[in-house]
C-alpha cells in the first residue's frame, strides 16, 4: 500500500490531471448555486458570476419561511427506520439470492429485477388504492413500510452482486466449523460487505432526503410534510424564488455531503481477502 | 452446494422481499396490466373502467408520437448506458488510487448526485443558455461557435446526456465499492510480475469488478429506458418533440390527458423492451461475469 | 359489462390485499380523506378539506380563511391542505382517481374545460339560485362568464391575473421616448419596440419587445387582427390557423424575433435568462405582454414599471385573457350543501379583501376592484383590460389542447427557421383536424 504513495510516476501524474479537470468541470455549477444562492431576487439573472452583496440572510429566511425543523422532523421519522429496515431486510435478502441454490430462484430473480421495469408513473395510482383500502394514506407508513420488506430491488440486487463476489471458501470454513448460516450471514457476510451496505445506506439517505413524490401523494396535512416538500413550496405556481430555493436547497444538501464524508471512509480501504479470513 | 436442505434455507432469507412482493408490488403490477386492457378517464374514478379489449394497443401502433418517443428514448439509452458506464468506471479507478487529498476528490465527484433534479435541471438550463451560459462561453475561448443547446431539435438529446454524464456520482460509488471487492494481493502480485497500468486493469481490475459492471449495466437499462425526471423540467419533450422520452410521454397521456389505459398499453410495452434488453445481459453474462464466489465456471 | 369490469378490478386490487380485511365496501366511501381520524368529540360534524397549490406566501390566507370558518360554523370542520405547485397535477389526479379527493379544489382556467368535460366537478347554478344570501352580482361579469361553461356555472373566484402590456420606464426615458398610450395599435408598439432594442459589438444587449411561444399573448395579437387558431366551437382550425389573415400576423410576428431587425429575444435567449420577467427587471427587455402575477416580482426588484392597455389591431380590436383560479366543487362529495357554504366563503368578499389587501392579488369583486382602479395607478389598465378578455379555444372546446399543440409546434418549427409561415400552419391544421373528435 505504502508502495504506491512513494512513487508518483507519470501515469499517476495524469490521473491526477484528469482528477482535477473533471472536478473543476464538476464545481463551477456547484459554485454557480452557492453564489445564487446569496444574490438578491434581481441580482439572479444577472451577468455577475458572484453576489454583488452577500445576503446571508437568504438562509435564516428560507429557514424561516417554512416550518423547517418540524419538516426536518418529519423527515427523520421516515427516514431513520426507512435506512435500518433496508440495510437490513436487503442484505438478508440478498444473501439469500448470493448463496442458495432453492428451486425456482433464477425466476425470483429475474421478478426481481422485473419490479423495476414498469414506469412508475403507471403504477403510482394502484400502490395508492392498496393502500388507501387499508386505511393508512395521510401517514408515514406507505413510505416507511416498504423497507422492511427487502428495500427494493435496485438494494438487493447491489448486494447480492458484490456478495457473490465473496469467495466461497469464506463461509464454506465457517460452516464446516459448524456455524449456522444466520451466523454466516451476521459474522462473515455482513461484514464483509461493509462497501455496498454502506453505498446501500448513502443512496437509502438520499432517496428518502429528496423523495418528492412519495409524501407528496401520500401526506396531506402540511403539518406531516417533509423538507423535500418543502423545499418545493418555494417553486410558485408563477414564480420561483430562485435565491432562496438554491439556499434551501443548499441546507438541505449539506447533511447528505457530510454523511458522505464521514462513510467514505469505507471506499478507501480495499478489503484485505487474507486478513479477513484471519480475523 | 450438496445440502439441499440447507439451499432451502435461501426461502427464509428471501422472505421479507417475498412478502414485500406479494403485498406492496404485485397488485399494482396486475392492476395495470388489466388497465392496459381498459379506458379509464382517470379522474373520474375506479368505478368508471371499461374493459375494450385491444384497443389501446392498436391505438398506439398507429400513434406517430409512440414511434418518436421511443426513438429517443432508444438513442439516450444506447449512447448514454455505455458511456455512462466506461466513464464512471475510469473515475471509480482514479478515485480509488491511494493519495492524499482522494477523500476531497470523491467528495466532489460524488456531490452532483447530492443535489435535487429540480435544482439540478434549473441550473443547467442556465450553463446551456447559448449566448451568456458557461458551456458556450467556454467553448468560444476555443474558436467554437456553441449551438442553442436546449432549444436545437438537433442538440437538445445530446445536452441531455452531458448533463446526465455530470451526474453519474451514483455510478461511481458503486463502482468504487465494488474496487473494494479486489483484493490488495492481486496488485501486489501483478505489480510485482511487471504489468503495466493498462495491463494490470484489463487483466485483474476490470474481471474482478465484473459483477458490479453486470450490475450498473443492468440498472443503466432500466433507468436509461426510464429518463423522465430532468426532461420534465427542463424542455417538456421540446423543441419539437426531440426530447419526448417514452416515459414523459407516457406521463402527459396519464396525468394531463388523464387517459390511463392508454398509458398502462405503453408502460407494458416499454416493460417488455427493457426486459428484453435485461434477458440479453443476463443471458451473457455467464461469458463476461465473473463472481469469486462461484464454484463454476 | 361496465359494472362487472370495475367489480372484477376492485376483486383483483383486495384480494391481493392481505391487510384488507377492514376494507369499509362501496368505492366511493372516504371523499375527503378523513379516514378513520377525528371520530372522537363532536361526531355531528361535517368534515370537509379543500386544497390549493401553494408556495410559500400564499397559503397563510387561506388558512386563516378555514380557521374564520370554522369559527363561525359550529357544524361543520374544515381542513386547508395545500400542495406544492409541481405536484398538484399529480397529486389532485391521484386523489380523484382514488376517491379520496378534497370536497373543494382549485383549478386553473387552462384546465377549467377539461375538468368540466370529465364531470368530476358539480355545477353550482342550483346552489346559487336557492342561496337568497348569494349574488353573482357582486361580482365583475367577465369574470363569471369565464367560469360558465356550456352555459353552466361551475367555478367560483379565488384569484385572477388579467393580461396586460408591461413597460419598462426606465429603458424608455434613456431613449427619450413615450410611454404606451390608450389608443397604441399592434404597429405603434412595433415601431416603438424598434427604437428600444440596442446591439453592441453584434451581441443584443437590449430588446424592446418579448414575442415569445406563450400562446395566451399570441392570441390576443391574433384577436386584435380578427383572426384565431381555431373556430368559436373548437371543432375546426383549416380556414382559422391557416388562414390568410393569421399567417399574414405571424409572419409579421416572427419576424420581431428572428428577422433582420428583430426586436425580440428568440425563445432561448428568453428561457435562458430565467424568463422575461427577469429581463425585465434587469432592464434588458421594455415591454412584454404577460398576466398581473408579474407584479409581485417586479416590486421585489428596483426596476421601474408601468402596466398599459394591449394595443388595438388594425381595425380597433383589442382583445385579453384572464388567467384565473377558481374553486371546484368535487361531484363526489357527500356534503354538497356545506362545500358550497365553503365555497363561498372562499370567494366572498371577505376572501377577496384579505387576499388583495397586500396588493399581491385583486379582488374578484365588483366594488373592491373599483376602489383599487381608483387608487392604483398601476392596476388601471390590468383592471381595464379585463373587459376585453375572450375565452382562448383551450376554455371553448375539450378539443383546444389539440389546437394548442398544433399551432405551438409550427411555432417552434418556424422559429428554428425549419419552415416558412404559411406551410407549417396549413400542416398544423391538417394535423390538428385529423385528431378532432
Amino acid at each position: 500500500m505504502q508502495a504506491t504513495q512513494r512513487k508518483f510516476n507519470p501515469s499517476q501524474w495524469l490521473a491526477l490531471l484528469i482528477l482535477i479537470a473533471g472536478s473543476a468541470i464538476v464545481l463551477v455549477p456547484l459554485l454557480w448555486t452557492v453564489s445564487t444562492s446569496l444574490k438578491t431576487p434581481a441580482e439572479v439573472f444577472g451577468d455577475s458570476f458572484f453576489p454583488q452583496k452577500w445576503i446571508w440572510s437568504n438562509y435564516s429566511d428560507a429557514v424561516q419561511a417554512i416550518p423547517f425543523f418540524l419538516f426536518l422532523r418529519n423527515t427523520l421519522i421516515i427516514l431513520v427506520p426507512t435506512m435500518i429496515g433496508t440495510v437490513f431486510t436487503g442484505a438478508l435478502s440478498a444473501y439469500g439470492f448470493a448463496r442458495f441454490n432453492f428451486r425456482g430462484k433464477q425466476t425470483l430473480f429475474l421478478i426481481l429485477l422485473a419490479t423495476m421495469m414498469l414506469p412508475s408513473q403507471v403504477t403510482l395510482i394502484p400502490t395508492f388504492l392498496l393502500f388507501k383500502q387499508v386505511g393508512l394514506t395521510n401517514s408515514f407508513l406507505p413510505l416507511i413500510l416498504p423497507a422492511f420488506f427487502g428495500g427494493g430491488a435496485f438494494n438487493i440486487f447491489l448486494i447480492r452482486q458484490f456478495m457473490r463476489g465473496i469467495p466461497r471458501e469464506l463461509d464454506e470454513s465457517a460452516f464446516v466449523d459448524g456455524a449456522n448460516r444466520w451466523q454466516i450471514f451476521s459474522r462473515i457476510m455482513v461484514p464483509l460487505s461493509k462497501a455496498p451496505l454502506i453505498a446501500v445506506s448513502i443512496f437509502t439517505f438520499m432517496g428518502v432526503w429528496n423523495d418528492f413524490q412519495g409524501p407528496l401523494i401520500y401526506l396531506n396535512s402540511n403539518e406531516k410534510y417533509t423538507l423535500a416538500l418543502g423545499l418545493s413550496m418555494f417553486k410558485g405556481m408563477y414564480n420561483v424564488e430562485w435565491n432562496m430555493l438554491m439556499a434551501a436547497t443548499i441546507l438541505i444538501m449539506l447533511p447528505a455531503l457530510i454523511l458522505f464524508f464521514i462513510a467514505q471512509k469505507y471506499f478507501i480501504e480495499g478489503i484485505s481477502i487474507s486478513s479477513a479470513v484471519k480475523g | 452446494m450438496n445440502n439441499t436442505k440447507s439451499d432451502r434455507a435461501g426461502y427464509w432469507f428471501i422472505l421479507p422481499w417475498l412478502l414485500g412482493l406479494i403485498i406492496f408490488t404485485l397488485g399494482p403490477m396486475i392492476f395495470s396490466l388489466i388497465l392496459s386492457f381498459s379506458k379509464w378517464d382517470v379522474i373520474t374514478g375506479v368505478e368508471s373502467i371499461q374493459y375494450v379489449g385491444l384497443d389501446n394497443f392498436k391505438a398506439i401502433f398507429h400513434d406517430p408520437l409512440f414511434y418518436q418517443s421511443l426513438k429517443v428514448t432508444f438513442i439516450f439509452a444506447l449512447v448514454s448506458v455505455p458511456l455512462f458506464q466506461i466513464a464512471s468506471i475510469l473515475i471509480a479507478v482514479l478515485l480509488n488510487m491511494r493519495s492524499r487529498g482522494m477523500k476531497f476528490f470523491r467528495l466532489i465527484y460524488f456531490m452532483p448526485s447530492v443535489i435535487p433534479a429540480v435544482a439540478t435541471s434549473m441550473m443547467w438550463v442556465m450553463i446551456f443558455n447559448p449566448e451568456y451560459g458557461i458551456l458556450n462561453q467556454a467553448l468560444s475561448w476555443f474558436g467554437i461557435q456553441g449551438p442553442a443547446w436546449l432549444q436545437d431539435p438537433n442538440y437538445a438529446l445530446g445536452a441531455l446526456i452531458v448533463m446526465g454524464l455530470w451526474g453519474i456520482g451514483n455510478t461511481i460509488i458503486i463502482y468504487l465499492s465494488g474496487l473494494q471487492g479486489v483484493p490488495e494481493d492481486l496488485y501486489e502480485a501483478g505489480e510485482l510480475d511487471g504489468a503495466g497500468v493498462f495491463r494490470r486493469f484489463f487483466s485483474i481490475t476490470l474481471p474482478l469488478i465484473t459483477p458490479t459492471v453486470f450490475f450498473n449495466l443492468i440498472m443503466g437499462i432500466i433507468g436509461g429506458f426510464q429518463y423522465f425526471t430532468q426532461a420534465f423540467v427542463m424542455t417538456n419533450g421540446g423543441p419539437l418533440n426531440s426530447t419526448l422520452f417514452y416515459n414523459l410521454y407516457l406521463y402527459n397521456k396519464a396525468f394531463i390527458e388523464f387517459d390511463m389505459g392508454y398509458a398502462s398499453a405503453l408502460s407494458w410495452i416499454l416493460f417488455i423492451i427493457i426486459l428484453l434488453f435485461t434477458l440479453l445481459v443476463i443471458r451473457s453474462s455467464s461469458f463476461w461475469v465473473y463472481y469469486q464466489g462461484d464454484d463454476r465456471d | 359489462m361496465k359494472k362487472k369490469w370495475s367489480i372484477a378490478m376492485a376483486t383483483i386490487l383486495s384480494s391481493v390485499l392481505l391487510l384488507s380485511a377492514c376494507s369499509s365496501g362501496g368505492n366511493a366511501a372516504n371523499t375527503g380523506s378523513n379516514g378513520a381520524a377525528g371520530n372522537s368529540g363532536s361526531k355531528e360534524k361535517v368534515q370537509l378539506t379543500f386544497t390549493t397549490w401553494g408556495d410559500v406566501n400564499s397559503s397563510s390566507s387561506e388558512q386563516k380563511l378555514a380557521d374564520e370558518f370554522n369559527a363561525a360554523h359550529p357544524n361543520i370542520e374544515v381542513k386547508f391542505e395545500p400542495v406544492p405547485g409541481d405536484g398538484y397535477a399529480t397529486k389532485l389526479t391521484t386523489s380523484l382517481a382514488s376517491g379520496t379527493a378534497p370536497d373543494v379544489f382549485l383549478i386553473g382556467e387552462g384546465d377549467f374545460y377539461a375538468y368540466v368535460d370529465k364531470g368530476v366537478v358539480e355545477p353550482l347554478d342550483d346552489y346559487v339560485a336557492k342561496d337568497q344570501s348569494f349574488d353573482l352580482n357582486m361580482y365583475q361579469q367577465d369574470l363569471i362568464d369565464m367560469e360558465r361553461i356550456n352555459g353552466k356555472l361551475y367555478y367560483l373566484p379565488k384569484d385572477f391575473n388579467p393580461l396586460a402590456l408591461w413597460y419598462n420606464k426606465r429603458i424608455f426615458d434613456e431613449a427619450g421616448v413615450a410611454y404606451p398610450s390608450d389608443d397604441w395599435t399592434w404597429d405603434d408598439l412595433i415601431t416603438t419596440a424598434k427604437k428600444l432594442t440596442k446591439q453592441e459589438n453584434g451581441k443584443y444587449t437590449q430588446f424592446g419587445f418579448n414575442a415569445g411561444t406563450w400562446e395566451y399573448p399570441i392570441y390576443t395579437y391574433l384577436w386584435a387582427y380578427g383572426t384565431d387558431i381555431a373556430n368559436e366551437e373548437g371543432t375546426k382550425a383549416e380556414g382559422f390557423m391557416n388562414s390568410d389573415k393569421t399567417v399574414q400576423a405571424m409572419e409579421q410576428y416572427v419576424d420581431l424575433s428572428i428577422g433582420a431587425n428583430r426586436v425580440s429575444p428568440t425563445p432561448q435567449d428568453t428561457e435562458t435568462m430565467g424568463g422575461d420577467s427577469s429581463m425585465f427587471m434587469t432592464d434588458k427587455l421594455a415591454m412584454m405582454i404577460t398576466g398581473r402575477w408579474i407584479k409581485s416580482d417586479l416590486d421585489k426588484s428596483n426596476v421601474e414599471y408601468g402596466s398599459a392597455l394591449i394595443p388595438e389591431g388594425p381595425n380597433g380590436d383589442r382583445a385579453s385573457i384572464i388567467a384565473a383560479a377558481g374553486w371546484a366543487m368535487n361531484s363526489k362529495t357527500k356534503h354538497k350543501e356545506e362545500a358550497f357554504e365553503l365555497m363561498k366563503w372562499l370567494s366572498g368578499t371577505d376572501a377577496q379583501k384579505l387576499r388583495s389587501k397586500d396588493g399581491l392579488v385583486l379582488p374578484a369583486t365588483t366594488a373592491e376592484l373599483d376602489q383599487v382602479k381608483a387608487t392604483e395607478e398601476k392596476d388601471k389598465p390590468v383592471i381595464e383590460m379585463m373587459s376585453f378578455a375572450r375565452k382562448p379555444v383551450t376554455m371553448r372546446s375539450a378539443n383546444g389542447p389539440i389546437f394548442k399543440d398544433a399551432f405551438t409546434q409550427a411555432l417552434e418549427k418556424i422559429l428554428i427557421g425549419k419552415v416558412d409561415v404559411k406551410s407549417a400552419l396549413d400542416e398544423a391544421a391538417k394535423t390538428a383536424d385529423s385528431k378532432v373528435k
